[in-house]
């Protein structure tokens, strides 16, 4: 992975002096909350209903064994213990106080990690596939332009007040895992026309209140160019992007007002115009910061282990952990594993410091020294031998790590939700909690398949409810909690945007409707059809009649 | 209301008034108008902040600087906040007005905290990862909006050559020039030569800054000839010295002699000691006059009497480009100049201290440079064009 050099360090340093003055500044009065928003959020603290949030960048969603024990040492020493992994590929601490911050972030910088354009109205991290370098189905890795990316977008002179947050995702492989079509812009990598490798690239998509599938820009970006063509591309949006209504600002509402057409049409005019030669990665930087990321050195081993078929002969839980949490590599004999952090009755996405000290210990005896966190709030230990996936099993069960329900019901999205969080209008985890106990049992949930179950605690979407193959949404009815339900969502190749099924439900029947909407599936699906494959050939009807027809 | 100057962070009392003054919606056709209004009548043009999470400004001086070269005063004007001084500077705004004077020294903290950037802007031309310390001069651009500043430099340059007295060639430079004139003096027998002409022409100085470039490094003999030089012409020649912590890194680094080890090492020992010290010095200056001689190496053969200086967006000025030794000779000793008392002592190119010899008769004169090192690449890096050595590295590679 990345690793800072001088220049590097010294500029996170400096970032930390800097805010080590202004909380002092706040501390003191000498700067009123109004004045110290904008800068606080600048590095990622919030204020929420009960304390500070801590937002932390974990870019593109790489962590080393050494940072996770530093994350785990803070969640001990300066929040309540554990942390919430975000649908961001970030962490949140939800207890932090003011007066420590600086020493927090301090303490991150001290393993190269920073808190930076988390927050604001600037370029965030970027989303990237947490599979990246190991997936079988890898055209290119992209975790190379994420910390191009990385480092063009910090502290953009121009852009770093645009109207609203602005987000990017890079996907390298055949299969969409960064959810692209449901970002401001979303690269994925594709092969030209000369086989050369470039970047189709999106534009406009993105959840919230006004949903939106991403739109091609242009179908093949030379991968020289990527960081001049955002420049025009961000340019654009900085000067025309609304800002009179804060809900009419994301980008893709410039490009839907504007249509695709006519965007395009002013990006690539001052695309022309650009000075592409002093904007533009120079060639040397690019393998600078390329010879960070070649793959661990893998020997090919046996694709097949005694001790693996035995086990899975004998254990259903391991069986069923393998199937759904071991992902394919590319190297023969190595698999990618996905550590749930959706055990039934736990809020999804949350870890202990012990949880977080645990896996870096596994990442380092098992799994290379790398660690990912996926948007789906799991972490993945992308390089596993197949041959150790039972003692790995076995380590990770013990600490509560080794629920085998990877993108089944049980792995569904949550935010945090009213909770913890300020704009909230509802609760989400203690919903989410009852959902994954209705369908604890493993037999169910196999029966069910894979299916993508998202929820949010209001319409700001951080649950991706849009993209869910049932979304609920958590909105505020005259005083009372009410769950909207959305059904056909997808954040895949075939993206898509869910539709709301009928009139929402309270708190306690949230459970019993997704039941309802499940075994309906299960009653009309046809040989090998995914829910969404049903969805999309029956239509809302069967959904609807099941649900609402009785009433 | 007061105005910042965003290169220092000083306060600025004598302001003119803006020609125009432009808001964020400001369109392309506009922005050309507005900039070519402002040049003709030599005056700033301001632009509006309505509040200080609008970026539009930022962008709008972004394509004043790079699109249509605007070389003029760009001010920032509206509701602002110190915070956003850096991005100020580096998107290519001049000065800032605040509505309270006493937070000037929050805004000059602000500029100085973040010493370094990623991306490459108007005032660092070089892409990606450079220190603030290595930002040029304003509009650092090799080709678009040069064009004024070529053919400026170009009808100098024939202005030039039409005399061959130094001291008449100082007071053209002054004529034709508008704006701060950088004079970076090593103190060596060409520049003591220009140091009396600027003397003669503009007694009391002028619109000449003179300075050397202290490197930490220099010989006893060349401080001294600094001396001498102000009692006699009653000029100050300013000291510009190396970032402190950029030297105490790169000695840690690479130790106190740890440029005879390497090119590399010499090379970054140059750039912090002199290259960048010399970019602060010439950033905002309109001209930099310098000793350099088509005779004095095969690197400077070419050397015109004046040129556009892309990277650093000024006019390079070599007003004794076209004399050979014997010229110069005669006009130092003509004029009683003061010289280094080294160069009796065979030291004929002098630099710091631990890179320079004396020489031989018959040598070629910055033989005594560097002198480990092959003949070709013997240059310092103050008078190569980094632009045009980044470009052919990029497609190199």
């Amino acid at each position: 992975m990345y690793r800072y050099d001088e220049f590097d360090n010294t500029f996170v340093r400096e970032r930390v002096a800097e805010f080590r003055d202004q909380a002092e500044r706040r501390l003191s009065g000498q700067l009123s909350e109004a004045e110290f928003k904008p800068l606080r959020l600048r590095n990622g603290l919030y204020l929420q209903l009960h304390a500070y949030m801590l937002r932390i960048a974990i870019p593109y969603g790489e962590l080393s064994p050494r940072q996770l024990r530093q994350l785990a040492m803070i969640g001990r020493k300066y929040d309540r213990g554990y942390g919430h992994f975000t649908t961001r590929q970030n962490l949140q601490f939800n207890w932090v106080r003011l007066v420590d911050m600086p020493d927090i972030l301090d303490a991150l910088a001290d393993v190269e990690m920073h808190c930076i354009q988390t927050s604001g109205n600037c370029i965030r991290n970027t989303t990237a596939d947490p599979y990246a370098g190991a997936a079988f189905d890898e055209i290119e890795d992209p975790r190379v332009w994420c910390e191009v990316i990385r480092q063009w977008s910090t502290l953009h002179p121009e852009f770093n007040w645009l109207p609203r947050k602005f987000k990017i995702a890079i996907s390298g492989a055949a299969e969409d895992r960064a959810a692209t079509e449901f970002h401001d812009i979303g690269l994925r990598i594709v092969k030209g026309p000369d086989g050369k490798t470039g970047f189709r690239v999106l534009v406009g998509g993105g959840m919230g209140r006004s949903p939106f599938v991403g739109k091609e820009i242009r179908p093949f970006l030379e991968k020289q160019h990527l960081l001049s063509y955002l420049d025009s591309m961000l340019r654009v949006y900085n000067r025309y992007g609304r800002r009179d209504n804060i809900y009419k600002a994301r980008i893709k509402i410039l490009v839907h007002e504007l249509g695709i057409d006519k965007y395009r049409e002013e990006v690539e005019a001052d695309w022309e115009a650009n000075r592409k030669e002093s904007i533009d990665l120079p060639q040397a930087e690019y393998d600078r910061i390329a010879a960070y990321f070649e793959p661990p050195a893998l020997a090919p081993r046996p694709v097949r282990d005694e001790g693996v078929d035995a086990r899975r002969e004998t254990d259903p839980a391991f069986a069923g952990w393998l199937r759904n949490n071991a992902k394919p590599h590319k190297v023969p004999g190595y698999t990618s594993v996905v550590v749930s952090l959706k055990e039934p009755g736990r809020t999804p996405g949350d870890a202990s410091s012990e949880a977080m000290e645990l896996v870096a210990d596994l990442a380092e005896q098992y799994g290379n020294g790398a660690i990912r966190v996926n948007y789906t709030q799991n972490l993945i230990l992308p390089h596993v031998a197949w041959s150790d996936l039972p003692a790995l099993y076995d380590a990770l069960a013990a600490g509560g790590l080794a629920t085998g329900n990877n993108e089944l019901l049980g792995d569904l999205i949550c935010c945090p939700g009213l909770d913890y969080c300020n704009l909230a209008n509802a609760r989400s985890i203690p919903i989410a909690k009852e959902i994954a106990k209705r369908f604890e049992d493993p037999e169910r949930q196999a029966e069910i398949g894979q299916i993508r179950l998202n929820m949010s605690g209001c319409i700001n979407a951080c649950g991706h409810h849009h993209s869910g193959n049932i979304g609920i949404l958590g909105v505020d009815k005259k005083g009372t909690e009410l769950y909207q339900i959305t059904l056909g969502g997808s954040p895949k190749d075939d993206a898509s945007i869910g539709s709301i099924i009928g009139p929402g439900f309270r708190a306690e029947a949230v459970p019993d409707a997704i039941d309802t909407i499940v075994s309906t599936y299960i009653a009309h699906r046809d040989e090998g059809e995914t829910f969404l494959d049903t969805w999309r050939r029956l239509g809302a009807e069967p959904f609807k009649e099941a649900l609402y027809g009785a009433r | 209301m007061a105005l910042v100057d965003l290169s220092s962070g000083s306060l600025l009392t004598d302001a003119a008034p803006p020609i125009v003054e432009l808001v964020p919606e400001t369109d392309d056709a506009a922005l050309a108008e507005a900039a070519k209004e402002a040049g003709d009548n030599a005056g700033p043009i301001a632009i509006q902040f309505p509040n200080f999470g609008d970026g539009r400004g930022m962008t709008l001086a972004r394509l004043l600087r790079e699109r249509i070269g605007f070389k003029g005063e760009i001010r920032a004007v509206g509701y602002l906040i110190p915070d956003l001084a850096p991005f100020l500077l580096r998107c290519g705004f001049d000065t800032a007005e605040l509505a309270d004077p006493a937070a000037t020294e929050t805004w000059k903290e602000s500029l100085a905290r973040i010493d370094r950037a990623y991306q490459p802007g108007v005032r660092n031309p070089l892409a990606m990862r450079y220190g603030k310390g290595e930002s040029a001069g304003r509009a650092g651009d090799a080709e678009s909006p040069a064009g004024d500043g070529e053919s400026a430099a170009k009808a100098l340059a024939d202005k030039l050559a039409g005399t061959k007295d130094i001291a008449a060639r100082m007071a053209l430079i002054a004529e034709s020039v508008d704006g701060r004139l950088a004079f970076s003096s090593s103190l060596g027998l060409e520049d003591q030569a220009i140091l009396n002409a600027i003397a003669e022409a503009r007694p009391d100085g002028g619109a000449f800054d003179i300075f050397t470039l202290d490197t930490g490094r220099l010989f006893p003999e060349v401080l001294e000839t600094l001396e001498m030089s102000e009692i006699r012409y009653r000029l100050r020649i300013r000291s510009v010295v190396p970032d402190a912590k950029e030297v105490e890194e790169l000695v840690a680094r690479d130790g106190v002699f740890g440029f005879r080890q390497s090119i590399e090492n010499r090379k970054s020992c140059c750039e912090i000691r002199k290259v960048r010290p010399l970019n602060k010095a010439l950033a905002g200056a309109a001209a930099w006059i310098t000793g350099v001689r088509r005779e004095q190496s095969g690197a400077r053969a070419e050397m015109p009497l004046a040129e556009w200086d892309a990277a650093h967006g000024l006019i390079k000025v070599n007003p004794l480009a076209d004399w050979n030794g014997e010229e110069l000779d005669a006009y130092l000793a003509e004029h009683n100049v003061p010289v280094n008392p080294l160069h009796a002592r065979g030291f004929i190119s002098i630099g710091c201290q631990p890179c320079t010899r004396a020489i031989q008769p018959g040598e070629d004169p910055r033989a005594g440079r560097w002198w480990w090192e092959s003949e070709e690449k013997k240059e310092c890096g103050l008078h190569m064009n980094p632009m045009r050595e980044r470009v052919s590295e990029g497609q190199a590679a």
